[in-house]
């Protein structure tokens, strides 16, 4: 495709890609170490691909090992710490009801979203700053940046009051909780390997499983969740203000806009190309999957406290922990706040990623964790120094946490609509897809995930500055 | 003849003393000196893209002051 492209460069057409400086033909293409790393994995793959002694589905099962990675790795970091606590105090406020099928339905939203996402990456093999900033300019790409790195920040800072929260269960003081999170954050990213480390941070994020656990030791009434995935309820005190936000929280635990940077820069560092793209949606769905199997299972995990009318207002992070022990043991709630320190641990490593490709890709940057840190020092900068300062700023005493706490996911939620503006013309923009642009299908999906969040936004903001309303 | 089968007996090592099996693995637009020196030229944006566009960014502001009041009002 980019050689017809470039012909069309040449000709006169402007549609698409173009030079950057006084090019006369196709640029000279000298192999780097991030390309030899690249060729390396994309050998795997081939041989896997040519091998004629390999069942149809070993050859399957083994190229979904291989391709299979940045969809698994943005479901479960968006399982991050605050979105967990926000599944607990969901599971704690209203038990098992209206709340059930409408996590389902976030992640549904979620999996539409990041479908377009890893398409665009495999087929154009750039990331999603990169992409804004060349379609759409500067100006748009400034406000899509700002979105992007303030999001990521407070984000980044309620991980690490998870991490520390978790950790603080097992009597861990939060400095020690902070550094050892840094640590595992630079060991992984210093392996010079993409591949080592996506292989690293997806063994830390199957850790988010031990909610599973957790929600089976409270046994939960089978039946009232069959009954709250047919019929939607019940919602005990009704549309209220509360209910609202906490909607509101759990859409900004599924789909936020550094999922669409994060899965996009991922999936093209890792080299995927179009034919890989069903591959990428198993990846996805697998992810999505997981996900919400996890989230469901920290509402089930705190549900016992709506059941036996034990106050949950004002619980916040391991509290949970220490409320459910007397119904899941020492063993459940230490796996609860284990969970925490995970949950937290998987997205600082993604979070603090897809800051540092943003960052590379528009400022055009060496940004790949393939390089090592001479070569990409400016991208590793961005990926250290945005953790680092998270990490300090949870120690600082007096630090407004609970303030950041509360507003981080419904600030990701109100910031999803452009996010989604951008990417749905994006994955519409034949001169950057090609034949891979979205299906009408995909097109009224995406469109009404889109209508969805802003409606909800309204419905938030209603809330709020009208509260009688709603009784 | 399949592309695949033509790497069965490639191995880390020839990678690094042929780039050719480099450039062949990768596509044209993967290769980073490909991607440094191009870049996707700027779209044309309609006059109901830009109108969707500065509509969704006075949503984002307007609906991030509300949370901020909103959170101040709580603490107070």
């Amino acid at each position: 495709m980019i050689q017809s492209l470039w012909r069309q460069v040449s000709a006169g057409d402007t549609g698409s890609i173009t030079p950057q400086t006084g090019l006369n033909g196709p640029p000279a293409t000298t192999p780097t170490r991030e390309d030899m790393a690249r060729a390396t994995d994309r050998l795997a793959v081939e041989k896997v691909r040519g091998n004629p002694h390999s069942s149809s589905l070993r050859r399957w099962s083994r190229l979904l090992w291989l391709l299979a990675g940045p969809g698994i790795l943005v479901f479960l970091g968006e399982n991050d710490a605050p979105s967990m606590l926000s599944y607990a105090a969901t599971g704690a406020q209203f038990g098992i009801g209206f709340f059930f099928p409408f996590i389902v339905v976030t992640f549904l939203m979620a999996l539409v979203v990041q479908e377009m996402t890893v398409r665009l990456g495999a087929v154009t093999h750039r990331g999603h700053a990169e992409l804004i900033f060349d379609r759409f300019g500067p100006f748009w790409g400034v406000f899509s940046m700002l979105d992007l790195l303030v999001g990521n920040f407070l984000t980044l800072v309620t991980e690490f009051i998870g991490i520390v929260a978790g950790l603080g269960y097992f009597g861990v003081p939060p400095l020690v909780a902070v550094g050892f999170a840094l640590a595992v954050l630079l060991g992984a990213a210093m392996t010079r390997r993409y591949w080592t480390w996506e292989r690293i941070v997806l063994a830390l994020a199957l850790g988010n499983g031990v909610f599973v656990p957790v929600a089976l030791m409270t046994h939960p009434d089978w039946h009232a969740v069959g009954h709250a995935l047919i019929t939607w309820g019940p919602l005990p005190g009704g549309l209220k203000p509360n209910t609202i936000l906490l909607m509101m929280a759990d859409i900004g635990a599924t789909v936020t806009p550094w999922m669409l940077f994060f899965q996009q820069g991922a999936t093209s560092d890792k080299g995927l190309q179009p034919r890989d793209v069903s591959f990428a949606r198993w990846d996805t769905l697998l992810g999505a999957c997981l996900a919400a199997i996890f989230g469901l299972a920290a509402v089930l995990a705190t549900a016992p406290l709506f059941v036996h009318k034990i106050s949950a207002a004002h619980l916040h992070n391991a509290q949970f922990a220490q409320a459910i022990e007397p119904f899941v043991g020492h063993v459940g709630a230490s796996l609860f706040a284990l969970g925490l320190v995970e949950a937290g641990l998987v997205a600082a490593i993604s979070i603090s990623a897809s800051s540092a490709y943003a960052f590379g890709e528009v400022t055009r940057q060496a940004h790949s964790l393939n390089r090592p840190l001479r070569e990409a020092w400016p991208f590793y900068l961005v990926l250290f120094g945005s953790a680092i300062a998270a990490g300090a700023l949870t120690l600082i005493p007096g630090a407004p946490l609970e303030f950041i706490v509360l507003i981080v996911n419904v600030i990701a939620t109100l910031a999803m609509p452009p996010a989604l503006l951008f990417l749905l013309i994006l994955a519409n923009d034949r001169a950057v897809m090609g034949d891979k642009v979205n299906g009408v299908w995909l097109n009224i999906a995406g469109i009404g995930v889109t209508l969805i969040l802003i409606l909800c936004g309204i419905l938030f903001g209603i809330s709020q500055v009208f509260p009688r309303l709603f009784g | 003849m399949d592309q695949a089968s033509d790497y069965s007996g490639v191995s880390r090592s020839d990678l690094q003393a042929q780039p050719e099996l480099v450039r062949s693995l990768l596509e044209e637009d993967q290769l980073v000196d490909f991607k440094s020196q191009t870049k996707f030229g700027r779209r044309h944006l309609s006059g109901k893209i830009i109108f969707l566009l500065w509509a969704l960014r006075i949503y984002v502001i307007f609906m991030f002051a509300l949370v901020v009041l909103v959170i101040l009002h709580a603490f107070h």
